[in-house]
């Protein structure tokens, strides 16, 4: 624990935030508060930078299969900070519009960073879901043939990001799932 | 939800011309760089539609669109630089004529005429980090507050209904963060929801939900009916035995917690004038209850029916929902791998129905199915129809029965009864699907929950005629006590059993499951067969309020008991292993409640109160013909106060002509 505070943050910033992002004023404060307990001793939290490792390691992503590229996707240069927790809160909150839980599902999901989802990515995606041991490369393929002939509609062998966001909006469980609670309090 | 689609426009379809900017009263200037930036992007399109090929342009257009979406913050920190340097103009630069600049020069343009709360939600909604949403906000305050110099928009009442209007937003922000804060357990919620996830969380959610209705109709029941009623208390002269809790009778009956002991007197003290019409009072306390859940309902209804409307293309068994749809909540490390596991299992499965979709059964198969079926829900339908026949023919003995024994707690039979058939019946058509076999396991949940909820209707159908046409009109003394005493009697056996199954019931399956007969395995947290329970038991409530006005107390005191109950002996449970569409189940559930069991109140209690006689000596409508002749009188007297003429006027224009009920049925 350094010296930040608790109250360092002005209440002009947390309007601000509050503004910016879908997240509730208290549910700011809570993430400042973890924020500040990874933080080292002395300096502001709006310089502080925190690595991938140690956002990897907050409990609500500790277990998550997609946890390393939530990171990739939500970071800058490789850091966190605090303004990208608050974002990547925000995005994974409750409140969320559902396109903009649909965006940035795409990018996680989207492995190799080409602007869409191919057979490679499906591929990742399903090692993650499923018990690694367990799935056989012809299970693989079958999976992976199955997702294209339900979601790919102009027969290019990957998603593109409407073709995601078609399969994907008339989902309400898509929107209930893509959730998680960032705030310990 | 407008302006989200609006922002979504933006973001995706890049070539579309963007509607109402042109009308905006701007200055020439603008004008004729917004008329510049669509040709400009008229052009694009027009180029870009030219040198691409039929199924390529999909994709192109989309790989255009991503790497504008990728490089837009340099292309955002270009148009800033240019706006802040030439402040007069929008700054295009006509030589670099890229995508990215026109688009952020678009989104710039299409967030200025928009009012301020509508901007806000579209730079909220954007998929930009919180720094270039800063700065696109304020490039826009700057633009815009530009602009109104020019236009004399701001009149006076604009700028106060701008004012009131932030006022309103920051109460309204500030109040939705005080409930937030004050809700009950949202710690443990979120501890469920890490180990089990989305689907069982949905039902501590409803039962979260219906605790609300019971604690706002007790708190108007409270402050209405009974306190006044406290000052109007005759000595209790009764005994007090142990057995009223169970029974409800004895010592309790002549408290306030039964319609008898309500006085049907207006009360007043001392010398003050004011009087309190205690009948009026009743009866006005419980329909205004009633209607407010009925208002509550509806919305909630609506606003499920809108998030998760039902499209029969969720029902097919995609791939793609399993594979993109892992739930996020989970949190927990056991947790998760039991989810990876059950996912494997249930794709695994999903892959084979397919696959069986091209078999063809014989002729021969085709009957034996169609068979079983129909033998499954003859056996289910009449198991139904005998449970109610029984309930009814020892309703009907009970009397007999009560008048040979004299034990206090003879009177709980019935209830017993009813309560083991809830038990018992439900797990007997589980086991149906032994015998029956469906090609789709979705279908055999909704069967099954079909065939339930029919077994708990049609029981409290029958009671309640039991009930009404019996009781009412048996010539016993406070007929209306007595109801609300059964009523009480079936609630709190149901609790009993519900607690003695959560806690000792499960605890025993468990340890069968895992030492004696381990194929079986541990068993799944069946989300149907719990809410259907809190539905009957709310429905009991709803019912009984009349004749009961406590009842919703009783019921608080229940389904609090109830979550830390539930919450215990969910040790004892895996989560579900289908992935369990919580959001359709949950708007399925509430239409339930809505449906037939509110439905079924409404009917009930208006039955009572038009047609039935209230008995002579007890409760706040002695006397009269008709509970509903409380309101006549009242109507009456007001006819001959010439200030109150309004409200005889709303009677009898309003609530006493069909056109009315019509158009509101039509609405709702």
């Amino acid at each position: 624990m350094g010296q930040c505070l608790r109250y360092q943050m002005h209440w002009e910033d947390l309007e601000e935030y509050q503004a910016l992002t879908f997240l509730t004023r208290n549910e700011i404060l809570c993430i400042h508060d973890t924020f500040l307990k990874l933080c080292p001793p002395g300096k502001c939290y709006k310089e502080v930078t925190l690595t991938m490792d140690q956002i990897s390691s907050l409990p609500a992503l500790r277990v998550n299969p997609f946890r390393d590229r939530i990171c990739k996707v939500f970071s800058h240069n490789n850091v966190f900070s605090f303004e990208d927790v608050l974002s990547m809160a925000s995005v994974f909150s409750e409140q969320a519009c559902p396109s903009l839980k649909i965006e940035y599902a795409f990018r996680i999901y989207d492995f190799n960073e080409n602007g869409f989802i191919d057979e490679e990515d499906l591929q990742r995606i399903i090692l993650r879901l499923l018990d690694s041991d367990d799935t056989s490369e012809d299970l693989l393929i079958d999976l992976t043939n199955h997702v294209l002939s339900e979601s790919d509609l102009d027969n290019d062998n990957m998603l593109s990001f409407a073709e995601f966001e078609h399969a994907m909006a008339k989902s309400p469980d898509f929107m209930n799932s893509f959730r998680i609670h960032f705030w310990g309090c | 939800m407008l302006s989200d689609d609006y922002s979504n426009e933006i973001i995706i379809e890049v070539e579309d011309i963007l509607p109402g900017v042109q009308s905006h009263p701007s200055s020439n200037q603008s004008v004729r760089e917004m008329a510049q930036v669509n040709s400009r992007v008229s052009m694009v399109s027009s180029l870009s539609d030219v040198e691409v090929v039929d199924y390529q342009t999909f994709s192109n257009r989309n790989e255009k669109r991503r790497s504008q979406l990728l490089q837009f913050s340099t292309s955002l920190n270009n148009s800033m630089s240019q706006t802040l340097c030439s402040p007069e103009c929008l700054g295009i630069d006509t030589s670099h004529s890229s995508h990215e600049t026109i688009q952020g020069q678009k989104l710039i343009a299409s967030l200025i005429p928009m009012a301020s709360r509508d901007r806000i939600k579209a730079i909220r909604n954007q998929p930009r980090s919180m720094e270039e949403k800063r700065k696109l906000r304020k490039i826009v305050d700057k633009e815009k507050s530009k602009q109104s110099h020019h236009i004399f928009e701001f009149n006076c009442c604009a700028q106060c209904l701008n004012s009131i209007s932030r006022a309103y937003q920051r109460s309204h922000n500030s109040l939705s963060e005080l409930l937030n804060s004050i809700s009950l357990w949202q710690k443990t919620l979120k501890v469920i929801g890490g180990k089990f996830g989305t689907s069982v969380l949905s039902y501590f959610n409803f039962l979260r939900w219906l605790l609300k209705f019971n604690i706002f109709s007790f708190i108007m029941n409270f402050s209405f009916i009974i306190i006044p009623q406290f000052t109007m208390a005759e000595k209790n002269t009764l005994q007090f035995t142990g057995w009223e809790f169970l029974t409800g009778g004895g010592y309790f009956r002549d408290t306030v917690m039964y319609y008898g002991f309500y006085t049907n007197s207006t009360i007043q003290h001392g010398n003050s004038r004011a009087s309190y019409n205690m009948q009026l009072a009743y009866i006005f306390t419980i329909s205004a209850c009633l209607i407010t859940c009925f208002f509550s309902l509806l919305f909630s209804m609506a606003k499920y029916f809108r998030n998760n409307f039902i499209n029969p293309h969720i029902y097919s068994r995609g791939i793609a929902k399993l594979i993109f749809c892992w739930d996020f909540t989970v949190t927990h490390e056991n947790a998760v791998k039991l989810k990876q596991k059950n996912l494997s299992t249930e794709i695994r499965e999903n892959l084979s129905e397919i696959r069986q979709e091209n078999v063809r059964f014989t002729v021969h198969q085709q009957l034996t199915r169609f068979f079983a079926h129909m033998a499954a829900w003859v056996v289910s339908t009449g198991g139904a129809i005998a449970c109610c026949a029984a309930v009814y023919y020892l309703a009907e003995y009970n009397s007999e029965f009560l008048r040979m024994h004299r034990d206090p707690g003879a009177v709980l039979l019935l209830p017993f009864v009813v309560s083991c058939i809830n038990l018992v019946v439900p797990r007997f058509y589980s086991l149906f699907r032994l015998v029956e076999r469906y090609e789709m396991p979705r279908r055999e949940v909704y069967v099954l929950l079909i065939r339930n909820i029919f077994l708990k209707i049609s029981i409290i159908g029958i009671l309640c005629y039991y009930w009404l046409n019996i009781v009412a009109l048996s010539g016993e003394e406070c007929w209306e006590t007595l109801i609300g005493q059964e009523i009480y009697q079936l609630l709190l056996m149901d609790f009993v059993f519900s607690l003695a199954d959560s806690l000792l019931g499960e605890f025993l399956r468990r340890i069968i499951g895992m030492r004696l007969i381990t194929s079986l395995g541990i068993q799944e947290f069946d989300i149907a067969r719990n809410v259907l329970e809190l539905i009957y038991a709310q429905t009991l409530v709803w019912i009984g309020i009349f004749f009961c006005p406590l009842l919703p107390f009783i019921q608080m005191i229940t389904l609090f008991t109830m979550f830390y109950a539930k919450n215990i002996s969910l040790m004892n449970f895996q989560p579900p292993s289908k992935a369990w569409r919580a959001s359709q189940m949950m708007t399925f559930f509430i239409f339930l409640l809505f449906f037939p069991s509110f439905t079924g109140v409404l009917c009930t209690l208006a039955i009572t109160i038009w047609r039935l006689k209230p008995s002579d000596d007890c409760g706040p409508f002695r006397g009269l013909p008709f509970f509903i002749h409380s309101i006549y009188s009242w109507i009456d007297t007001l006819r001959t106060r010439p200030s109150y003429l309004w409200v005889v006027w709303i009677y009898q224009n309003l609530i006493g002509s069909v056109h009315f009920f019509f158009i509101l049925t039509l609405i709702v």
